[in-house]
């Protein structure tokens, strides 16, 4: 089910900037949820499965992207990174909202850039340091994107309890 | 809601195997990448452009699936000229363009069912590690079906919010719409399991 909502995610409009090559998108909110809530076995677990979807051809990423296309391009490196960091961010995951800021700032930014950053400079065929300054420019975005999804998981766990595991 | 992008059609790219197709592409991802000459790199891109043809695909379609990348390959373009030269941003752009648009050939002219007995049959090695491939095809299957709803979930969280007098600012409305998806998972999962497919 939590495979379907970061599909849902994608349905937010990205944000065009459309002089670095990846665009931005609310999706890896999805992705720091999942891992938060649902811990570091059906985190990742759930963003495989909808890699799977996009896979099969369905336009369920943000701007309606999908196909086997998306995986060849140069931040494809991102989309395998989320499955890093829903993994990361299941196993930093917590009960107090310290901690789960922590988990996402580190799971959810840290986790998959260094998946993504590293696949950009091999596929643009650019240097490490000029695929992270690339990356830089929607690190602000996703500061306030791990802020946001450490908030809403603390709601989400108080308003409905579940294990972690 | 319309999901898919496969394009009907009866060309042999329509009839051949996903398997087969799948093969084909990643050898072609494969010489795309090694080659540098000029005239090899041109040949390559221009057969993609054929097959194009042959599969029965408008120019319109092409369009469409190098539309959302033109920012990215120009930026890349204006890059890679200062770092590698006028050949060597034109080599790499080129290849992605070309990468992109036979993988998308790919997409087009592959029915998804098609491309789910693939998988089904890809993941049949991975049984050996607990992975039952029939769960696997039938978890993508479930989820492809989700995503109308949640989106429906995710409409009805905003409007009312709208009602309450609030803005329209998606964050507060995402809390009692996982909530919701949550409790709606729960009984879906007791429902499956209900009816006989797999234990917990």
């Amino acid at each position: 089910m939590f495979a379907a909502l970061i599909a849902a995610l994608g349905l937010l409009p990205p944000i065009p900037v459309p002089i670095i090559p990846v665009p931005i998108t609310a999706q890896s909110l999805g992705v720091m949820l999942a891992g938060a809530l649902l811990g570091p076995k059906r985190g990742p677990l759930a963003v495989i499965i909808f890699l799977g979807v996009v896979l099969l051809g369905f336009p369920l990423l943000s701007g309606g992207r999908g196909g086997l296309g998306v995986f060849f391009g140069p931040s494809a490196g991102f989309l395998l990174g989320w499955v890093a960091g829903a993994f990361v961010v299941g196993v930093l995951t917590a009960q107090s909202l310290s901690r789960l800021m922590a988990a996402c700032l580190v799971g959810g930014i840290g986790a998959v850039y260094v998946v993504g950053v590293p696949w950009m400079a091999l596929v643009a065929d650019i240097s490490l340091t000029q695929a992270l300054i690339a990356s830089a420019a929607f690190l602000a975005g996703d500061l306030v994107k791990a802020v946001l999804a450490a908030i809403s998981a603390r709601a989400i766990q108080r308003g409905y309890p579940l294990g972690t595991s | 809601m319309s999901v898919g992008v496969y394009q009907p059609g009866n060309s042999c790219f329509h009839r051949a195997t996903p398997g087969l197709k799948l093969a084909a592409l990643t050898i072609y991802a494969v010489a795309l990448s090694v080659v540098e000459q000029f005239v090899f790199l041109m040949g390559l891109s221009a057969l993609v452009l054929v097959t194009w043809q042959i599969a029965g695909l408008t120019w319109a379609q092409l369009s469409a699936n190098l539309k959302p990348l033109i920012w990215i390959l120009l930026a890349l373009f204006g890059f890679q000229l200062f770092v590698a030269g006028f050949w060597g941003a034109f080599d790499t752009v080129l290849t992605l363009a070309a990468l992109v648009v036979a993988a998308a050939l790919v997409s087009h002219t592959t029915r998804t069912d098609d491309m789910l007995d693939t998988l089904t049959a890809t993941f049949s090695p991975f049984a050996r590690f607990g992975v039952k491939p029939e769960d696997a095809a039938f978890v993508l299957v479930f989820t492809v079906r989700l995503v109308p709803f949640v989106s429906i979930v995710g409409r009805e969280a905003i409007d009312a919010r709208r009602a309450r007098g609030a803005g329209r600012n998606p964050v507060p409305a995402l809390v009692p719409m996982v909530i919701r998806l949550m409790r709606e998972t729960d009984a879906l999962s007791e429902a499956v399991v209900a009816r006989g497919f797999g234990r917990t």
